[in-house]
């Protein structure tokens, strides 16, 4: 599971619809795959990522990379569309667990796939 | 292969076939029935199923030559793959075995009281014998399969309409339709180019379809390629088909809430690298399965891309320097989890691309019609403003249904139905996000 999914990602147990985002990232194993650069697709890409989120995520796993507020110019800041492309795309997460800031419900990641089934009486 | 046209075929076709049968006497037990069949059809309707058949044969010199020359090239790499299989006792270049084939007709939605579609199979069989001498009839396993069906006439640049009582053999435009037999008892669901011919019927317009598929062993595509299926996968045609008519832009977030063994998400991701696919299913174990169909896949792909460059180089004589993942964002990226209640943020997907659960051999009605409903609410709720959902379903009312609910008829829009065909005629539904 890459960074950009995990940005995507909310807590949906019944109930639980305020400060449901993002999911907190615990017990995680990184692993940094290579993969080609493409800049359309990260432009593309800059209005639907949550940002703040994004760094707060990334800073709790120790990736300080990225600048606390999204550059002015972002679409064609190159060096930072290498770094967004390298914390999004080329991080995944292998393994570990989301929490629901929330409700505190835990969401287990494992092969690098996360499993968001919910019980039958959470949904 | 396709799509190339004669355009002056059809008045070829018609002045051959005006003044005598030229059909062959071995077949005449087909011609029989069919002869049989126009007799029966009375009321001066005059079908000439035997005469519009043996265009096949006749008018499109086109076509034949360029398939005579195809498979004259393509039957010895049918044969070596056959000999591969089956044959331990290879005596030589002799003993290849002959390309087995077989010919089906689908007469859709289309009645006709006069002819049986077991007769026009026949006659397509008997034609296809004729063109193609060195090839035997197989049933059962066959390297190509000869398809022949009648459609409702709805394309009107293709339609032309006969100018006296006497011409009724009219359009003919020819091409050929690439599928695959490897698995026998599948056949191609869609046809895109095929050999029209038109016969008027009690006053209403029929055309006539033929295409034929050709064995996977003649491909050098790594595209269609799953190893892993599932109860219901999608046919990877199918799902290429389904993703041209959805056309992801670059960087849009496309997601299957269904995806099973990732079928869509895997060929969209191979095919649309630029967009990004998800794959949402809710049985952990077929989330494996299309882990491991993404691995081989794109293993098989790489492996197509890398052999493309090594012939570049080698014909270039230059070095490329280091071959780097040529789809980056090709790892379609995989969920488990629930279709009718979705753990993304709302608003947050330009595309939903989805082969619905239908029919019974997954889940059942009832099963449906509760699923449904929470999947309609979900995808109004993750698809932004103009946001686009393809559905395919074979529960046409129930989703109708849905889509007329108070919930959903203020925000999803039927921009369009297609009806396609996966053993049944299902639909494609276009909506959009209002």
């Amino acid at each position: 599971m890459r960074l950009i999914t995990h940005n995507m990602l909310q807590c949906h147990v019944k109930g639980c619809n305020a400060n449901n985002f993002p999911l907190e990232l615990q017990e995680v194993v990184l692993e940094q795959e290579e993969a080609e650069m493409n800049e359309d697709f990260l432009r593309n890409m800059l209005t639907k990522i949550e940002y703040d989120a994004l760094v707060a995520t990334c800073l709790k796993l120790d990736i300080n990379d990225l600048p606390a507020t999204i550059p002015a110019d972002a679409a064609y800041n190159d060096e930072f569309l290498q770094i967004l492309h390298r914390v999004i795309l080329e991080t995944h997460i292998k393994s570990g667990k989301m929490v629901c800031p929330n409700c505190q419900h835990n969401y287990i990641i494992r092969d690098g796939i996360p499993n968001m089934l919910l019980a039958e009486h959470e949904v | 292969m396709n799509g190339f046209k004669s355009p002056s075929q059809p008045q070829a076709a018609t002045t051959q076939h005006g003044s005598s049968s030229p059909l062959d006497p071995q077949r005449t037990g087909n011609d029989e029935a069919l002869e049989a069949a126009a007799a029966n059809d009375g009321d001066g309707l005059e079908l000439r199923w035997r005469q519009g058949l043996s265009v096949l044969q006749f008018a499109p010199s086109t076509l034949s030559e360029s398939l005579t020359s195809f498979f004259s090239q393509a039957t010895p790499l049918i044969n070596s793959a056959e000999t591969h299989k089956s044959s331990p006792d290879v005596n030589g270049a002799e003993a290849t075995s002959p390309v087995r084939y077989r010919a089906s007709f689908d007469r859709g939605d289309v009645q006709h009281k006069g002819l049986r579609s077991q007769d026009l199979a026949a006659a397509l069989g008997g034609l296809t014998g004729d063109t193609f001498p060195s090839w035997k009839v197989n049933l059962k396993e066959f390297d190509v399969e000869v398809m022949g069906r009648w459609i409702q006439d709805e394309l009107e640049e293709i339609q032309y309409k006969p100018k006296s009582s006497t011409d009724r053999l009219v359009s003919v435009s020819s091409g050929e339709e690439e599928g695959n037999t490897e698995s026998s008892n599948k056949r191609p669901q869609i046809e895109k180019a095929s050999q029209q011919q038109g016969v008027e019927n009690g006053g209403e317009f029929v055309r006539m379809q033929v295409g034929m598929t050709l064995p996977l062993a003649l491909s050098t595509c790594p595209y269609r390629f799953r190893p892993l299926g599932g109860r219901t996968s999608l046919r990877i045609e199918i799902a290429y088909s389904l993703l041209a008519l959805a056309d992801p832009k670059p960087g849009e977030v496309v997601v299957d809430t269904c995806s099973g063994v990732g079928t869509i998400p895997i060929v969209g991701a191979v095919h649309y690298p630029e967009s990004w696919f998800t794959g949402l299913e809710v049985q952990p174990c077929n989330v494996e399965r299309a882990a491991q169909n993404a691995k081989e896949m794109i293993e098989k792909v790489d492996r197509h891309h890398g052999q493309e460059r090594a012939a570049a180089k080698s014909e270039a004589g230059t070095s490329t320097g280091t071959v780097v993942r040529s789809h980056n964002t090709c790892h379609p990226n995989l969920i488990v989890g629930d279709a009718g209640a979705v753990c993304w943020r709302p608003g947050a997907v330009d595309l939903i691309i989805s082969d619905l659960p239908w029919g019974k051999r997954e889940f059942s009605h009832v099963y449906n019609c509760k699923l449904y409903p929470r999947l309609i609410r979900e995808i109004i709720r993750l698809l932004r403003v103009n946001g686009r959902a393809l559905l395919i379903t074979g529960e046409r009312k129930l989703l109708l249904r849905q889509l007329d609910a108070p919930f959903a008829r203020p925000h999803l829009k039927l921009l369009q139905t297609r009806e396609i065909t996966i053993g049944y005629k299902v639909m494609v539904f276009e909506l959009l996000r209002v």
